[in-house]
Parts: C-alpha cells; structure tokens; sequence
C-alpha cells in the first residue's frame, strides 16, 4: 500500500474543516479528472438518459480509483466526500459554460427523452438557461451553507449532486438516515429562502 | 430587498435560526410558531426570517421545489446542450478539413479515415496512389502557415527525414495543400503509447524499462547525429509488437526552425507539450540540447509507472512546476517499482541539465542493463549482477552508497541490539557499535569522493590521481577493513568482558563467580537506612527493593517467616525493624553468606541511594552500587536501578535482569501508593487491621492497578473476617490487575482467586503448587493447598501439608487448627491429641487450643471429659470473645446431645448475648438457628423456632450482612424442617440471586437444601441425588447422610434408611458434635426401631442401650421417650 506522505495527512484532515471549493484536496484533481473524463465518455455514447447516473459514475469511479490508488482514499467516506465535491463542480461547470458561451440558439430544444426521473420531454432554451443560473447561485449558496453548517452543504452534495440515497448518505456521514432526512429538508429549506433573494448580494 | 440587518451575511445568525427550525421540525405542526415565538419574541426581523425559513424547509420536506430531483436530473439538458453543441462543432470541422484535404491530395494520396488527433495536430490515414502503401498524414492546425516559412520547414523535414533507425518512424515528406502544411510518414501498425497508457492505467516496471530502452535507443541514435527531439511524449512513441518507435522526430525542430515570428505559441503551435516540457525548454532558453529530451523521457517514465506525468495542472501551473517543483517520489504511487529504476528517472528529472544522466548513451548502457539483467521482477539483487551498469550508477548516485551505508549500519545495529538481548550483553556494546558507525559516517563519505574522482578519472582502485598522501590511501576496501577491524576489535572486547563476569575477576567480576555467595543461597535485607526528613521512605524503599530482587531467580532473599522466626528466638518482637547490624546478626546465627544494607540520603530535592552487599561474618563490604534520584517522583525507578545492578554484581546474568518485569509494573508508579502499602501490611500484621485496611484502600485509590495492594488488601479483609463481598471485591481486583505482580505474588492471587472467590480446586491448586515448587515451604500455599486438598477428600494428602507447615511454621496456628480438624474427620483421636498437644507446646498462650481439646473430646463422644475441658478452656478465652462465645456453643451441644435441653438453650441465649454485643450478625444468626432447630427437633414446637428466628432476622436482617455470611443453606433447612417449605425456597432463591456464581460453587451445603425441596415434591430419586451430591461435594464427610437415612425412612425404605442412620452414626466429622447433638439420640432409638421390626433383636437392643445411656440424665420433658424405650429394652431382654 503506498503510504500517504505527512503534507497530504494533514491536508485530507484539515479539509474536513475547510468550507465550500477554497482548499482543495491533493487527491481532488484526480477524482474530478476521472470523474469527467467517465462522464464525458458516456454523455458522448449514443444514449445518454440511461446512463446518465452520477451515482453509478461516482459508484465506477471509486472502483477504479480505488483498485489503482488504494491507499490514497484512507476510506470509502474519504473518496465519496471528494467525488461528490467533484461531482458538483463537473455539473456547475457545464451550467458555467453554458452562460459562457450561450450553447442554445433561442427556440433550440432539448429532448429528455428516455432520461429517467424526468417529466418533461422537451426542455426550451431559456429553461436550459434558467437551470443553469440556478445552478450556479446554489453553487454559491451551498458555499455559504458550509459556512453555516458544514455538514448540511455535505449531505447537499450527497443528495442532490452524487444522487445518493438517504441510507447511503447517512452511512457516509455517520449519522442516522433520520437525522439526514431532517438535514436535507433544513438544507434545501435554507437554499430556497437564499435563492429566493431574501438576501442582498454580498457586495 | 429586506433590512439591512437581515442581508448581511452572519454565518452564526443562520446556524442559529438553523437549529432553531431543527428544534421546531422535531415538533408538531401547530405547536412550531409557537416555539418560535418563544425564541425570537424580542427580535421581530429575526423572527420573520425564521417563520419563512421554515416554511421553505416543510416545503422541502414535503419534496416540492427545484432540487427535489436529484443534479443529474435536473441538470441534464445543460450537459446534453454542450455536449450536443461541441459534436456537431467538431463535425462540421471535421468534414470541412478533411474536403479540403482530399482535394489537395488528388493523385497522390487517398483519405481513408481519421486518426484520434494529438494535441493541435490532425491525423489520416492514407493509401499513397503511387505506392499501393498505407502512409500517416498529419496536419498542422491552419492558423500554422501564416506564422512559418513553409519551405523552411519542407527543408528541416527533410534532414529529419535522413534518420534510419529500427525504432524511429522516419518521415516521408512534408508539403503544403493549400493552405493546409503537413508531414507524412510510414503507416505503422499499432497504438501509440498515449492510447496504451489511457487504457492500461499504468505499466509494469519491467515492461517499462523495455520501452524506455527502446526510445533511448532511438534517441541515442538522433542525438549522435545532433537531431534533439524536442516533444517526447507518449504521444509520440508507437508501440509495435513488442517495440516501441518514437515518431514526429525532428518536427517540432523544424516547426520552430520555420517559425519566423517570434511570438509562435500566441498561434498555437506546439513547441514541445507542456507536461513533458524540460525546465530549460520550459524557461525559453533556446540553447535546449539533447537532455531536454532525457527529461522529457523521464516525465514519459513516470507517467508509465504512476499513471500520470510528473505535474498536471493548467499550462501555467505546469510549466512553473516544471521549473520549481520537485516531482512527488514515484514511491508515493508505485512503492514496487524497484529502487534502481525509481532513482534512474528521478535523476533523468533533475531540473539541472548537468545532473540528468549526461549521454544518452550512458542512459541505454544504464536501461540495457536493467532490461537484461532480469526480465521480469527486477530488484537489487539481479540488478547486482551486472557491474558495467553498477559503476555508472555508482558514480552518478550518492543515494546509493548512503542506502548502503544505512541497510549496512542497521544491520550492524540490529545484530548487536540481538546479540545484547539474546546473550545478556551489557549495553555498552551496543552503544559502541553505534558510535563506531558514527565515526565510519565521515570516513564513508570521504571515501565514496575519492573513489568517484578515481573513477571519472578512469581508475577504479588504488592508482593515484593526486599526491595527498590520504586520499591517495583511501579506498573502499582499505575502509571496509578498517570497519571491521574495528566491529572485530568490539567483539572481542565483548568476549574478554564476558569471561571476566563469569569468572569473578577484576571490577567486572561477580559475587557467585568468585565463589563469595552462591546462586539462591538466601540473604538478608535490611531495612535502608533513612537520612532523609521522610521517614516513611525507609520501609517503603525498602520494599521496594525487596519486590525487585525477589524477581531475581539467582539472589533469594530470606524469607519473612524465616526472619521473624529467628527473631523470636534471639528474644525480639517477631516484626522488629531490620537494621543492618541486626540483619547481620541473624545471618551470622542462621549460616547465610550475605546480608544487603541501603542507605536514603537526601541530596537537594532529591535523593542518594545505595546499597552494599555485605559479608555476613566480617562485615566486609563485597559490592556497593550507588543511585540518585532526582525527586520523589523518580525514586521507584532509582530502586530499581539499584537493584538491578546489585543483581548484576552478584551474578545474575544480564538477560535475565532485562527479562524481569519492570519494578513499577509489577508494583506501582506511583511512591505515594507504594508508601500506603508499605505501611498498610506493615501496619496490618501488627495487628491493627482496620488502620492497615485504610491506608490498604487509600493506596489502590491513588494507583486503581495496584494488584499488590488489592492483594494485600483481601488477604487483611480475609484475615479479619471482613464482609466477603470486600474481600471478594478486593481479590478480584488483584486477579484482574495480576500481570502487575511478581510471579510468586501472582500465583498466590490467582489461587486465592479460585479458592475463595471464583472456586475452581483444580485451578487452584495448580496455583499454589507452582508456588510450592519455587517455595517448598510458603506458608500461605502450604495451608490453602492443604484446604484445598480437603475439599477434594484427599485428607491424607493434606495432611502431609498441614504437617509440612507444623515443621517449618511452628509458630503458625492454622496448621495446628487444620491438622485437628483433618484428624477428626478422620476419627483419629489419638493423632488429634498429638497434634494439639504440638500445638500447645508451640503456642502456649493461643485461647483456642483449649477449645480444640475440649471438641476433640465431644467428637471422640467421650461426652463428660469434652464437658469438663470445655469448663476448663472457658477461662482461656478471656481475651478473645469470638473464642468464647465458641466455647459456650460447645458447652451448648455437649448438653443438647445429651437431652439436657433447657441447659443447652440456656448456654444459646449466653451465646446469643455475645454476639449481639460483639453486633456480629452472622454469629448471632448461627446461635439462633441452633435454638430455633432444638425447638422443632425436642420440643416439637415449630412456633417458637420461627418466632426465634423471626426475632433473630429482625435484629439482624439478612440484608446488613454478606451476602456469604447470610447462611441461606441452614436457614433454609430449619425452615423445610420446621414446615414452611415457601420460605425455605424464598431463601433459596435469594441466595442464587445475592452470591456470586464463582462463590456458589464451591458451597455443597445448598444441595441439601435443593435436596430438602425435592423431597418435599415426592421426588424421592432426585433428592437422594442431591443428598449424596452435598456428601461427596465438599469438605464435609458427614453432611447428607441422616437427611439419606430420614428419607428413605419416609418412603418405607428400611433397609436403606437403617444404612444411612449407621453411616451418619459413624461417619467423622470435624465438629461432629454438632451433628450428634441434633440427631445422635434419635438415630440410635430409630436404628433400634429399624432391628427390632427386621428381628434384629442384638442390633435393636444395643441401639436402645445406646440412647439410653446417652439420655440417661435427659430433661423430663424427654422422659416419657426414655421411659418407652427402656421398656422396649426389657421387653426384648424377656424374650431373648
């Protein structure tokens, strides 16, 4: 087992403490690599809606991570906080591009087609848009919520961005599933009063 | 927006109102404003926000709003827009270019498909139309053309193009189509080493190495034709079969050769990839020679060993790493890869060109080595093998002679440290190894500069290169000799020193190897004397002292009986102090060799210790050692050091001295608890228990580990009938802690521990035999072991013991007391006699001897003697009322056997009176059950024995009493004898509840009560069971056997039951009056009953004689009995 050197023990114990994206992982780069380069790969395969899980990505990227670098993950918890912190920015990022260089010519639709979960088949530009700003201010607002609460921004990124279960997340954090089903309403509760401009824009 | 004071952003107000909607959540529905109110009803702004937040958090409960589906979900059509966007980009590229392409190429080549493209550049396959050939073509990005000189770079291409070499694919040819500039090449059949890379993670080391000797092969090749490659990279090599051929050579060259604006990345262009980008290449610096491209080997390396290259990052980032950072060690990913081949890369990625490896060549030579050396798992040891490769490493890599030089300096250490452990070496040596490689350090170092610069000299050896003398003198074979001369020349040492100890010469020399004392030849240990203010210190050292050197298998020291024995006869207190001149003293009268003396000096805050070993009949001081101690705190281990030296200059080999467990383990750390201790069993044995007893607990207060003291602690509780459940408290404590005792402590615990508290015999007596077998006359094990033995009805056995501890104890009273009580078991009167006349002798003023004589009587049944000895003991037990309230008990049953009923109920109510005056609960218990059983068995009135006992557990109820001490067997029995069957099976089931399984075990006596009930519910068989169980169970040979004989009586069985009433009449016991006095007279008329009816008119007759005589001077109340049975007698007498 390779052993993990003093600097990176230190940085993989003190980013428990750490809030939102500011210090990032030794090991962060090469979970959102994988991460991105898998989900790439698949959105690019020819049916995208049924494989489009971030659970199942989440889930095959820890067994490859794992079998490759082990020792690098002292745990499962390890692993999964860091891919759901990955799994976050991959999304966010696509919703950032998105703004950047407007991808949709206005009237242009996209069907969702065969995309589990979802009801409605056809999704308009500015709908696209929309979801993308919301994506970005919960991006924001999640960072403040780790501010807050550390732990209701973790089960945040467990829920809603890796798509884990209630169990799943309370297992991860060690907590009970009830007191996770209460987080992720407490959680989800704060980012809608914050996303519903109650809040002045820090300046 | 909202007030000010509500858009700011405070991280606490929000955890707040956060946990304030937990709080509500837990809730009802109706009630949660409510709470709300409560909390925020002085700050209305917040109170607002807290209604709105958790309304939004009951929404989000109820799984309404935007983030209820999960991110993939909801954020899909973002990823489906962009990636839908960037493919049909790509295509509409793709089509477009390859149109223009194919037009250029008209006549010449055929597009066949798309290769993955590298980097900027675009790659086809073609058929050259002139050929029939596959060819690669490969595109520069269109931007390139307006940046470079086309035909310059046609021309650049063209020298490239001039290189053959089996692992390089030449280029064809380059040109212009259009706009587009391009470079062809030979089609080769495979995958680059990108694609195998992204596919296969990461390589193996062996097959590693075979790639990287391949690439240097070509490398070496170009570089001896002055062609640097520039863009090494994955990317760039082709695996074919099982070569690798490195492509592209001399494109980046010519791209930047034909570049005429100075500004080329600006246009994209690759000059060299920035992940394998030497830190020259990196800088700009246009003087890039060939070992740009051994450092971008190296970055080619690493990404096949670790599966990635050396930095990753934005291009920035990369290419300040590049120039500053130093690589994460290969080891951190791939601690397989062999230390030979992690260090080759490490050095091919010094940021120094000049401390790369310098030639190419060397690199093959190094790489060639490596791959034939061993073709699969490559180590240290196969790489050994070939030494052309060793010398390049040897003098590129100082890593290598200090790895040496550690494994080296390790394994000396290593040995030594096993050689210091295994022979009981002293630790000098060790130390002295370790300063001899201290001094090899520097001369190791030293020699490795000379060498280097003989061997970049070109001569390995001796030879000299320069006139100093010394370093014209040092070569490594001349300082590894030297090196071990030097370890030679310790061993030695090590050998001279070792037979000096053992043969007791010199300083070094021992006690018991110059024939002064010898091994286990006992020694006195004097008390230390104490100069200090603390004059506690003394005895508490000095016990110290005397735990440590009691872990010695070689110094034994005198034993306390032995000492306080002879101090008796040299007419002094049994626990006078032990000065040094009365240590002498006795070791002089009793022949020891040796005694040891210490003395306590203070010195500042701390203390001197010494200590001598010092000639029993001269006074000549043999051995003094010497401690200090710099404060209270260090004081036991001070002890210990001592000790441990006097135990080496007397003769204790040094490995049993490290063996021995460390003094504060097997005793206490702490000084305070020690002195408790100390002074508590010192305290203790001279008689004050219940002082002893508190400082006992206040020492396992302060140290709750301290096995000793806890041992201590139960013995003293024990001793002084305590409460069982303290010293069963006790007792398991020091069982638990029992790895914190010396051997010998340690098995006395533990068989203390199964004896009396967890009764396991055969584990107890194994305890104390393996203390017999190190201490032929321990007094403690000599006694326990004898009891132990009579549990398991092996009297003889035990008496053996009790006589052992007579012989070497005779000043000790339990096996005077023991070897009675065996004896009378045994109904050996006259061995009884003997025995307790010894015992008088011994001890003339013990109270109890003439108790003993007087029962010795009663048990013989010679009833008158037993009275008058009993009246005559009476006045001995002046001062001892436990013994005196014995003697009336006697008094009492001498008269209950003899149906003087009203005379032995008047001796009870005596006895009662003691003990209640004594508040002893347990023997006020006992007296009255004994009254209580005379009311049911000869007055027939069950009332007034319950009444008794009712009175008897008022005064003193169960509960205020130990749970052992509560006599549930004998209480139940009264109670099923006297009819109340319910209590007796209340008693039974509170005595399952309040003793301890381990304690229940060892007592016998509840069988007969189990015995009692089943007899009550007709089940005959199973009584009789539990009868015989109570017989053969414990110590007690008589118990049962009338309960038998009642039994079988009942259900009609006659013939057993006359047998088990002669047994009963027979068998022994230790205080067998007891039990004659309940049931001797009715089992002599019931057996003559039992002849009569069988027409056994002798046996009849002389049973009725018997009971008539016993009862001749019988209450009157027994007279009509004695009357019927007598004329039964007459009767039988006229018919015979």
């Amino acid at each position: 087992m390779p052993r993990l050197s003093d600097s990176t023990r230190d940085a993989l114990a003190t980013d428990e403490s750490m809030q939102g994206m500011h210090v990032l992982d030794r090991l962060f780069p090469v979970v959102y690599e994988e991460l991105r380069r898998l989900a790439h790969r698949r959105l690019r395969s020819e049916s995208p809606g049924h494989t489009l899980s971030t659970t199942a990505l989440v889930n095959e990227t820890y067994l490859k991570l794992a079998k490759e670098r082990g020792g690098d993950f002292q745990s499962r918890e390890r692993f999964f906080a860091l891919a759901a912190r990955a799994m976050r920015r991959i999304l966010v990022d696509y919703a950032r591009r998105h703004h950047a260089q407007k991808r949709m010519a206005q009237g242009e639709r996209i069907s969702l087609a065969g995309l589990e979960g979802t009801d409605a088949l056809l999704v308009t530009a500015a709908q696209v848009t929309e979801r993308a700003d919301l994506l970005i201010g919960l991006d924001d607002a999640l960072d403040r919520l780790a501010e807050v609460d550390q732990r209701l921004a973790r089960v945040v990124e467990y829920r809603f961005f890796t798509g884990l279960t209630e169990e799943e997340t309370a297992e991860l954090l060690g907590v009970s599933s009830r007191t996770v089903k209460r987080d992720w309403a407490r959680a989800r509760g704060w980012l809608l009063h914050e996303l519903s401009g109650s809040r002045a824009a820090p300046a | 927006m909202n007030a000010p004071s509500s858009g700011e952003w405070q991280p606490e107000v929000e955890r707040r109102l956060l946990q304030l909607v937990d709080e509500a959540l837990e809730r009802p529905a109706e009630s949660r404003d409510v709470l709300l109110i409560e909390r925020l009803n002085n700050e209305q702004d917040l109170l607002a926000k807290a209604r709105a937040l958790l309304a939004a958090c009951v929404r989000a409960e109820e799984d309404e709003g935007p983030f209820a589906t999960r991110a993939a979900h909801f954020a899909a059509p973002l990823v489906l827009a962009d990636t839908s966007h960037e493919a049909a980009a790509q295509a509409r590229m793709r089509a477009e270019l390859w149109d223009r392409l194919q037009d250029a190429f008209v006549g010449r080549y055929t597009l066949e498909r798309e290769l993955r493209g590298g980097g900027m550049a675009r790659v086809f396959v073609a058929t050259e139309s002139a050929l029939e050939r596959h060819i690669v073509v490969k595109v520069l990005p269109p931007e390139a053309l307006a940046a470079m000189s086309a035909e310059r770079f046609r021309r650049e291409v063209q020298v490239a193009a001039q290189l053959q070499h089996p692992h390089i694919v030449p280029l064809l040819a380059a040109g212009v189509a259009g706009n587009i500039l391009y470079y062809t090449m030979p089609f080769v059949k495979g995958e680059s080493l990108r694609d195998k890379l992204e596919r296969d993670g990461t390589l193996s080391a062996s097959e590693t190495v075979r790639i990287l000797r391949d690439i240097a092969d070509a490398l070496a090749y170009s570089h001896a034709h002055g062609l640097v490659h520039r863009d090494v990279k994955p990317g760039n090599v082709l695996i074919s079969g099982n070569h690798a051929m490195v492509t592209d050579f001399g494109v980046a060259k010519a791209v930047s050769e034909a570049t005429v604006e100075s500004t080329i990345t600006g246009v994209g262009i690759p000059l060299g990839t920035p992940a394998y980008m030497a830190p020259e290449q990196a800088a700009a610096d246009a003087n890039i020679d060939a070992r740009a491209d051994l450092y971008a080997l190296g970055c080619t390396a690493y990404e096949m060993l670790c599966g990635h290259a050396p930095f990753t990052g934005s291009v920035r980032q990369v290419l300040a790493q590049h120039l500053n950072t130093p690589p994460e060690p290969i080891e951190t990913y791939r601690p397989d890869v062999p230390p030979d081949l992690r260090a080759l890369i490490m050095q091919l990625l010094a940021k120094d060109p000049a401390e790369r490896v310098q030639r190419t060549d060397d690199l093959l030579t190094i790489l060639e080595a490596m791959s034939t050396s061993s073709p699969g798992v490559m180590g240290l040891d196969a790489s050994v093998a070939d030494s052309s490769w060793r010398a390049v490493i040897r003098r590129k890599q100082p890593a290598r002679v200090a790895a040496f030089f550690a494994i080296g300096s390790f394994a000396v250490l290593a040995a030594a440290y096993g050689l210091v452990i295994s022979l009981g070496l002293p630790w000098w040596v060790l130390g002295t190894a370790a300063v001899l490689i201290a001094i090899e350090l520097p001369i190791m170092f030293f020699t490795r500069r000379m060498e280097r610069n003989r061997a970049d000299a070109g001569v390995i050896g001796a030879a000299s290169f320069r006139s100093d003398p010394l370093t014209h003198w040092l070569t490594w074979r001349r300082a590894s000799t030297g090196g071990l001369l030097a370890f030679a020349a310790l061993g030695s040492a090590t050998a001279v020193y070792s037979a000096m100890r053992l043969l007791g010469v010199g300083p070094a020399g021992t006690l018991i190897g110059a024939g002064l004392i010898h091994e286990r030849q006992p020694i006195v240990l004097a008390d230390f004397v104490n100069r200090a203010r603390d004059t506690t210190l003394g005895p508490t050292l000095t016990e110290a002292l005397r735990v440590d050197l009691s872990q010695s298998p070689v110094v034994r020291l005198a034993e306390p009986s032995t000492l306080s024995e002879a101090l008796q006869r040299m007419q002094h207190a049994p626990t006078a102090a032990m000065s040094p001149s009365l240590a002498q003293q006795i070791a002089a009268r009793e022949g020891m060799k040796a005694i040891v003396t210490g003395e306590i000096d203070p010195l500042g805050r701390g203390y001197v210790l010494s200590a001598k070993v010092v000639a029993a009949n001269d006074g000549r001081v043999l051995r003094a050692v010497r401690e200090t101690s710099a404060d209270d705190a260090a004081l036991i281990s001070a002890v210990e050091r001592l000790s441990k030296s006097l135990r080496e200059r007397i003769g204790e080999s040094l490995r049993t001295i490290r063996a021995t467990e460390p003094l504060a383990a097997v005793t206490t750390p702490s000084l305070e608890a020690l002195r408790d201790y100390t002074e508590g069993t010192r305290i203790a044995n001279s008689g004050e228990s219940v002082r002893g007893v508190e400082l006992l607990r206040e020492a396992v207060r302060i140290d709750t580990g301290f096995a000793m003291a806890w041992r201590a602690l139960a013995a003293v509780l024990n001793n002084q009938d305590a409460p069982p459940d303290q010293w069963v408290y006790a007792g398991t404590r020091a069982f638990q802690y029992r790895q914190r005792l010396p051997e010998l402590e340690r098995q006395q615990t533990v068989g203390f521990y199964y004896y009396f508290i967890n009764s396991d015999l055969p584990k107890a007596a194994a305890a104390y035999r393996a203390i017999l077998d190190e201490r032929p006359d321990d007094p403690i094990a000599l006694n326990v072991l004898g009891l132990v033995l009579m549990e398991q009805h092996q009297f003889a056995a035990a008496d053996s013991l009790f006589e052992r501890g007579v012989v070497s104890h005779p000043q000790l009273d339990p096996y005077y007391a023991n070897l009675v009580w065996d004896k009378l078991r045994l109904k050996q009167w006259t061995a009884a006699e003997s025995a307790i006349s010894r015992w008088a002798r011994a001890l003339p003023r013990d109270p109890s001897v003439g108790v003993m004589r007087a029962l010795a009587a009663a048990d013989e049944r010679d009833f008158a003697r037993a009275d008058s000895l009993a009246d005559a003991a009476y006045p001995q037990t002046r001062d001892d009322p436990s013994w005196r309230q014995y003697t009336v008990e006697l008094q009492a049953s001498l008269s209950e056997v003899r149906g003087q009923i009203a005379t032995a109920e008047r001796y009870l109510r005596d006895a009662m009176d003691m003990a209640a005056k004594r508040q002893n609960g347990p023997a006020y218990l006992r007296v009255s059950l004994q009254l209580a059983n005379i009311q049911v068995r000869y007055r027939n009135t069950p009332g007034a024995g319950l009444a008794i006992m009712a009175a008897a557990r008022t005064r003193f109820p169960l509960d205020s009493m130990a749970a052992t001490d509560r006599q549930y067997a004998a209480l139940a029995h009264f109670y099923y004898g006297a009819g109340q069957v319910d209590e007796a099976r209340r008693l039974l089931a509170s005595y399952e509840r309040a003793v301890p399984e381990g304690v229940r075990r060892g007592d016998h006596d509840i069988d007969g009560v189990i015995g009692d009930l089943a007899q009550t519910a007709g089940r005959v068989e199973e009584a009789a069971t539990q009868y015989h169980a109570w017989n053969n169970g414990g110590p007690c040979v008589e118990c049962g056997l009338y309960e038998l004989g009642e039994l079988y009586d009942r259900v009609g069985r006659r013939d057993s039951a006359a047998i088990y009433y002669q047994r009963g009449v027979d068998a022994g016991a230790d205080v067998r009056i007891r039990v004659d006095a309940d049931h001797l007279a009715v089992a002599y008329q019931r057996l003559g009953e039992l002849a009569e009816q069988r027409g056994d008119t002798t046996g009849a007759v002389e049973n009725y004689s018997r009971m008539l005589d016993l009862w001749k001077n019988a209450d009157r109340g027994l007279q009509p009995t004695v009357r019927a049975v007598g004329a039964r007698v007459r009767a039988l007498s006229r018919q015979r």
